[in-house]
């Protein structure tokens, strides 16, 4: 029997069962009911996780994963499965294939595909992105507009990507902020998304008066 | 040897135009031994009262009629070109030496000054369009005959790019603008690099052998290394000034003239005293920053041999 031969199978019965409804009685019949019950809610669980796999946006999920596998290590996929989140028990143990295979799963389940596309895909853009030009301060400051030209998130994969902790702090000094040589990346990295953006916005030749 | 000749402007009243003037004029002069005329082009007459004490000026109108103490002022160059007279006469209306000491003794004898008019207010009213054509190449005329006295000239312009602005564009062979580290400054400065270009084009004809009137320099004004406030702006100006050259719209030679200039009380003080902050405050920050900024002002505009 196929599922196709089982859906058409159920909707005569459901159809026949809601006529004659009245008619069943006794405890035979009561015992059948509840069995079918319990196997009814279980398929409607599958068929309900299968359904919310079968997006474009769960498939772009999954081709993400395996087209740039090499930039989302079990490290990076477990920080973007926090920022979506979602739950990988065994993240620590997994192997980077299954642990994608995981991902993409709790992905799924949870319904949050359109996002993790926009993240996955952000940081895989980024990641091609030529390698920053901070060899002058007029390559830096343009480098800031390059990046305010962005949405938060995408400054924020990028920076994350492609910008060792020495590079933030060039940038935050490019921006006219006092900088210590030990910042830290954590804290800093918000406040160049801010500037940056600023910068952007402030300098555009396009933007304003 | 012929001046060259800057016109300090911006349309945004308070950055410092005559500040920057009068303090940056003082130091070429005085420390670097380089001749520096002042014309005062505002009818605030901010310049000429910053070098000059009332008494003193008064005392250079002395015996005339409100009519002829005008005569002694930059207003007379633009009466003349609306009147078609030739009665400026700038041997006397330059007051040499400024400033001077309660004894009338000259402290910068480089340091000179054609002082300005409250009747400058007045100077476009009521003058019919062709008239006012005419102030535009008046100082132009005026000031070629001092040229060869002097080897840099500055002009202190209103706040606004009316004829008398107009005309100190077309006389300058290099403009600076004065500039306050915030945004306002900063959108102001757009505006003020597109009507520039915009005066440009009317420019043409009237001095053909004059280089495109864009700004060649920005000096920074009222800085104050307090948190990342002016720092960022500073930033943000430098890349305004990067983008702006890239796209063709400034030289790529403009510069911003380092350092910025800190806010200090002592200016303020200074020009109550009727002196550069170099003679009144010597040791200030203001006094550091402005002898930092003639270096810098040097290197990018060394005067003539």
């Amino acid at each position: 029997m196929t599922y196709d031969q089982l859906a058409v199978r159920l909707t005569a019965l459901g159809a026949s069962l809601h006529r004659h409804a009245a008619s069943l009685s006794g405890p035979a019949a009561a015992k059948v009911a509840r069995d079918l019950e319990k196997q009814v809610a279980k398929l409607e669980q599958l068929v309900a996780q299968a359904a919310s796999r079968d997006t474009p946006e769960v498939r772009l999920v999954l081709d993400l994963l395996t087209d740039h596998a090499a930039v989302f290590p079990n490290a990076r996929l477990a920080d973007f499965a926090k920022r979506l989140g979602l739950k990988l028990p065994g993240a620590k143990t997994a192997t980077p294939a299954a642990l994608r295979a995981k991902f993409h799963e709790a992905v799924a389940a949870a319904g949050v595909a359109p996002a993790a596309v926009e993240v996955l895909g952000a940081f895989a853009r980024a990641q091609a992105a030529p390698a920053p030009d901070l060899s002058s301060e007029p390559a830096q400051r343009a480098t800031l507009r390059r990046l305010g030209a962005k949405s938060a998130e995408e400054i924020e994969l990028e920076l994350e990507a492609k910008f060792s902790d020495a590079d933030v702090r060039t940038l935050a000094r490019a921006a006219g902020l006092k900088v210590t040589a030990k910042a830290a990346r954590k804290g800093l990295i918000p406040v160049v998304v801010h500037y940056a953006r600023r910068h952007h916005e402030n300098t555009s030749l396009t933007g304003g008066a | 040897m012929s001046a060259r000749v800057f016109a300090f402007l911006n349309f945004k009243g308070g950055v410092g135009k005559t500040t920057n003037v009068v303090n940056l004029a003082a130091c070429l002069a005085y420390l670097r031994g380089r001749r520096v005329l002042v014309v005062d082009l505002d009818a605030q007459c901010n310049s000429t009262y910053w070098l000059l004490r009332p008494s003193e000026f008064t005392h250079h109108e002395a015996g005339g009629s409100p009519r002829s103490r005008r005569r002694l002022t930059t207003w007379q160059i633009f009466q003349d070109a609306i009147e078609g007279t030739r009665v400026f006469d700038a041997g006397a209306a330059i007051f040499r030496g400024v400033p001077r000491n309660e004894h009338g003794t000259e402290l910068v004898p480089y340091l000179h000054l054609l002082p300005a008019s409250v009747d400058l207010l007045d100077i476009e009213f009521g003058v019919d369009p062709p008239a006012l054509r005419r102030l535009r190449p008046a100082l132009l005329r005026a000031l070629q005959p001092l040229r060869s006295d002097y080897d840099f000239i500055f002009l202190d312009c209103p706040p606004h790019l009316h004829y008398v602005t107009q005309a100190a564009v077309l006389a300058s062979d290099h403009l600076i603008v004065p500039y306050n580290p915030d945004y306002l400054s900063l959108s102001g400065f757009r505006v003020l690099c597109r009507l520039l270009r915009r005066l440009d084009d009317s420019f043409r004809e009237l001095r053909p052998d004059h280089a495109r009137a864009e700004v060649d320099a920005l000096i920074v004004s009222r800085f104050r290394r307090v948190g990342n406030v002016y720092g960022v702006a500073v930033a943000e100006l430098k890349s305004q000034i990067e983008q702006m050259q890239s796209a063709g719209l400034l030289p790529s030679a403009c510069a911003l003239l380092e350092p910025p200039i800190r806010d200090d009380v002592k200016v303020s003080e200074s020009a109550s005293e009727h002196k550069p902050v170099i003679f009144h405050a010597p040791d200030s920050i203001a006094s550091q920053d402005y002898m930092a900024l003639t270096a810098s002002f040097l290197q990018r505009f060394p005067s003539s041999p």
